[in-house]
């Protein structure tokens, strides 16, 4: 398989996990954790196809980045592409994040796996809210550092927002803080 | 986790309507451009940076440069017609000056949200860690929690 589905690609960011990294989104998700932010990324339609060795090609031409996060969606639901792509951008020397809905014990062998680089494991639950660490929405969720690229100084990292105001009138945001936080800041705005 | 949205500011949204629909040359030098742009204030804050000669008289906003002079008729929707006129003016040049003014106007309303998200940020617990506008002219700003 060589197309990925995404929903949106981020070139950078500061608010995707440690230092500047390329963010991007796929669309679609099994997972589909009651009370997600994310929730118009669920289903495989409306996203766009993307050949993975194009997205290489992207990350790669970006200028100041130390590696890319993958988010969701589910990026195990395309862990093949993926996988190939995560493999290709890491021996460019860059790092992999990925978040999943899954718990590690419970994902098959995968290129995507072996070429992740730091794992955020674990169902979003909406009753159970992280008090502290950055990027994970629930207390539930484990960092899970598959490499010596990353270690627990990242949790230093606060949490960021960022926001894009483009001159045709749309606005983009991205990043993680609490409902309250995205309620106030976004009041009179619309989706 | 992680939320990624895609919004459309009201005030930006009435943009949308900004740019010109039809124009139609009534008499010879005046051109009349149909348009709407909802805020007076950002409007005049436009025509400033573009160096225009602003009068308001509460009902229309009059913008003149040496040989051109453009008045925006105020309804109750903002505004709804410019006429542009001055010598040898011809539509394809009216229709470039109003959309000069539209763009300068996009870029008040632009910065507008800006300052207002990060009013709000700031009211929410967010402090601004970085601001840069980008090639395609969009302004970007990282917010971070400061608990």
């Amino acid at each position: 398989m060589e197309l990925l589905n995404l929903h949106r690609i981020v070139d950078v960011t500061l608010a995707e996990g440690p230092g500047a990294r390329c963010a991007v989104w796929t669309q679609g998700c099994s997972v589909r954790c009651p009370g997600c932010f994310n929730p118009q990324t669920w289903t495989t339609r409306g996203g766009f196809s993307l050949p993975w060795q194009d997205l290489v090609s992207r990350v790669l031409g970006v200028e100041g980045i130390e590696g890319v996060t993958l988010l969701g969606g589910e990026p195990f639901d395309q862990a093949e592409p993926l996988g190939r792509f995560a493999a290709a951008v890491r021996s460019a020397g860059l790092s992999v994040m990925t978040f999943t809905g899954h718990v590690l014990a419970d994902l098959p062998p995968s290129q995507l796996l072996d070429s992740t680089d730091l794992l955020v494991d674990g169902p979003f639950l909406a009753d159970r809210p992280e008090p502290s660490r950055p990027w994970v929405g629930s207390e539930n969720q484990r960092f899970h550092f598959l490499t010596d690229r990353y270690d627990e100084s990242i949790f230093a990292t606060p949490n960021r927002l960022e926001l894009t105001i483009a001159p045709d009138g749309a606005i983009e945001l991205n990043g993680f803080a609490t409902t309250e936080v995205l309620e106030a800041l976004l009041e009179g705005e619309r989706r | 986790m992680s939320v990624t949205l895609k919004l459309r500011s009201e005030a930006l949204a009435q943009l949308d309507a900004a740019t010109i629909a039809a124009h139609a040359q009534a008499q010879p030098g005046v051109v009349t451009v149909r348009t709407r742009m909802r805020h007076r204030d950002l409007l005049a804050r436009a025509l400033v940076g573009l160096r225009a000669q602003v009068t308001d008289d509460g009902t229309s906003v009059v913008a003149a440069w040496e040989g051109r002079r453009i008045t925006f008729g105020y309804g109750p929707e903002g505004v709804q017609v410019a006429h542009v006129d001055g010598p040898g003016l011809v539509p394809s040049e009216a229709s470039r000056l109003v959309l000069s003014v539209d763009e300068a106007y996009a870029a008040e309303v632009q910065r507008a949200v800006l300052a207002r998200l990060k009013d709000r940020a700031a009211q929410a617990g967010m402090r601004v860690e970085s601001e840069r506008v980008n090639a395609d002219q969009s302004i970007s700003v990282t917010l971070a929690a400061t608990s």
